[in-house]
């Protein structure tokens, strides 16, 4: 028995060789792309770690890996990280909630009166090609330093975005299809609820998507602005200090972070493509 | 059962006022099946929504039963099927069913349950007897277009409406799967004896399909000729073969040039 009738075996009954074998291309395929993928984190944080260790960068301004873990490690031995790490995590949180929630409901209301629509309109506009950052003072006259800026800071990056997006998919349904629904005698709650949400769930998970990006650059921002604390604080204390381990260690944990938020996000949408049967 | 007497319709838009209808009378009995063809942009869409309550005539009237139309009297049926594609075809067929419960507030809670579960029931009966059941489970996009086409009429016969508008339903799909599909929902509509009123361009599927044809003139729409199509063999298919019918399509064929 050779090894293609092996494999065959292994696989569902009344699959061809050939088609096991294709199977195997597309899986030996991801594998080679992922070790290549790690190859070059590994490669470059080696050559990064080499370059400081024969002196060929200065690691008071670069830093280093070796550094960097030792920095972590120090964090973690006086109990700092998990203070700051909560504190940024629970803004961007917070943030990210109110954002998107507050942003779907009013875009469900604009949808709902053609009217309230047409009259916000132009201050929708306005207010999504203003940079946020330019409110920063005034929120912080208004609110206070502290962390209510830094999640308003938030909420204002994410919010209008959010607006946008939600109408959008909302007016873009079908007409025929809410024809249909009133031809059945159903009401403007029933449209909404069985067919422009349901409708527009994969733009809402889109929009989680932006949002779960977006929002840690309000957070940052806000903390840049104001905060006594979190990990955007510890990076600016860090550069005024000229501590580049512990602005780096930051940053990555920053990136780590983020990147479980939207693999959480990733997760979600899986789910729902899965229960929708869409692949 | 449905009787339309001096039927006029003004759309009004930012570009003007369209007069669609002027003047329309027609009657339907129950159980009848009738086509309506005219030039596209003649009016056609607008009597169906206007049969099915949606939209009210500027002048005259359209009763059913001698009452007013409502949507409730009527299901609607499009060129595309609008089933939706997060539903499996269970849940798309009761979705009329779900939009219409509040009809049954009126009964205690028990009760509401029982005619509910009893409507659910019934649609279900309709998917079996059209050979549909054994997909219930199944997504639309696991459907072929004829299928979708036939979950959609049983969609809207599970609301057991009183008379079934078709409009243009069966133009998007591909020759072939038009004529079994036309066949089927023929079959079903004469077995369940519906009255129907169904809207196409097509002079050959409605001559195939109907027990009346009404022929209209462009816009405004006006009746020009009404024909009793008197075929005898029961399926679209086979009244396609009769002698007959060539004479009604060279007759309505002249009408609409
Ligand atoms: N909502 C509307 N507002 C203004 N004009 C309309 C509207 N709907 C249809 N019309 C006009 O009325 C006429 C008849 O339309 P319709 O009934 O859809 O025609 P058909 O279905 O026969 O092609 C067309 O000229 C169309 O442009
Ligand atoms: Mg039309």
């Amino acid at each position: 028995m050779n090894n293609d009738q092996i494999k065959n075996i292994n696989n569902k009954p009344n699959q061809s060789i050939e088609y096991a074998k294709y199977l195997k291309k597309i899986r030996v395929n991801k594998v080679v792309i992922l070790s290549i993928q790690i190859g070059i984190l590994i490669s470059l944080l080696t050559i990064w770690e080499v370059a400081a260790i024969i002196g060929a960068i200065d690691t008071f301004i670069m830093s280093s890996p070796s550094r960097i873990i030792t920095q972590v490690g120090i964090l973690i031995s006086n109990g700092t990280l998990f203070y700051h790490i909560g504190i940024t995590l629970s803004e961007a949180i917070i943030g990210f909630l109110i954002a998107t929630i507050a942003g779907t409901l009013i875009a469900i209301i604009l949808w709902w009166n053609e009217t309230i629509r047409k009259i916000l309109d132009p201050y929708i506009v306005v207010l999504n090609s203003l940079p946020k950052i330019a409110l920063g003072p005034i929120l912080i006259i208004w609110i206070g330093a502290g962390t209510g800026a830094i999640i308003a800071m938030d909420i204002l990056i994410m919010i209008v975005i959010t607006i946008l997006s939600m109408l959008s998919a909302f007016t873009s349904c079908d007409e025929n299809k809410i024809l249909l629904l009133r031809s059945m005698g159903a009401n403007k709650l029933q449209i909404l609820i069985k067919l422009i949400l349901p409708n527009s769930l994969m733009e809402f998970i889109s929009v989680l998507k932006i949002n779960v990006g977006l929002t840690w650059v309000g957070t940052i921002m806000g903390e840049y602005l104001v905060s006594r604390a979190g990990l955007g604080y510890l990076i600016v204390y860090g550069g005024q200090v000229f501590k580049l381990d512990l602005v780096m260690a930051s940053t990555i944990i920053l990136c780590v972070l983020a990147a479980l938020m939207y693999f959480g996000v990733v997760i979600i949408e899986k789910i729902v493509k899965k229960q929708r049967n869409l692949h | 059962m449905l009787k339309l007497e001096n039927v006029a319709l003004n759309y009004y838009s930012k570009n003007g006022e369209t007069l669609a209808l002027e003047n329309i009378s027609f009657e339907v009995q129950q159980g009848e099946l009738i086509s309506i063809v005219g030039p596209s942009g003649c009016g056609k869409t607008t009597i169906l929504s206007l049969i099915s309550g949606l939209i009210k005539p500027s002048k005259g009237s359209i009763k059913i039963n001698n009452k007013d139309v409502s949507p409730n009297n009527s299901g609607y049926m499009f060129q595309k099927d609008h089933l939706f594609d997060w539903r499996t075809i269970e849940k798309n067929v009761y979705l009329g069913i779900e939009i219409q419960q509040q009809k049954y507030k009126k009964y205690e809670k028990e009760e509401q349950k029982r005619r509910i579960t009893e409507d659910k029931n019934h649609a279900i009966e309709l998917l079996k007897k059209y050979g549909l059941y054994e997909f219930k489970d199944k997504y639309p996009n696991q459907l072929s277009g004829g299928m979708r086409q036939r979950v959609a009429l049983i969609r809207t016969l599970a609301l057991k409406p009183e008379i079934l508008l078709l409009d243009e339903a069966f133009s998007a799909l591909d020759f072939q799967t038009r004529l079994n599909v036309c066949n089927d929902v023929h079959n079903i509509l004469k077995s369940e004896n519906k009255t129907a009123i169904m809207v196409t361009h097509d002079i050959s599927e409605a001559i195939s399909m109907s027990d009346r044809v009404i022929v209209l003139t462009s816009r405004p729409a006006k009746v020009k000729a009404i024909h009793n199509i008197e075929l005898t063999s029961k399926t679209p298919l086979s009244r396609r073969e009769e002698a007959q019918f060539n004479e009604y399509f060279n007759q309505i064929w002249e009408e609409l040039t």
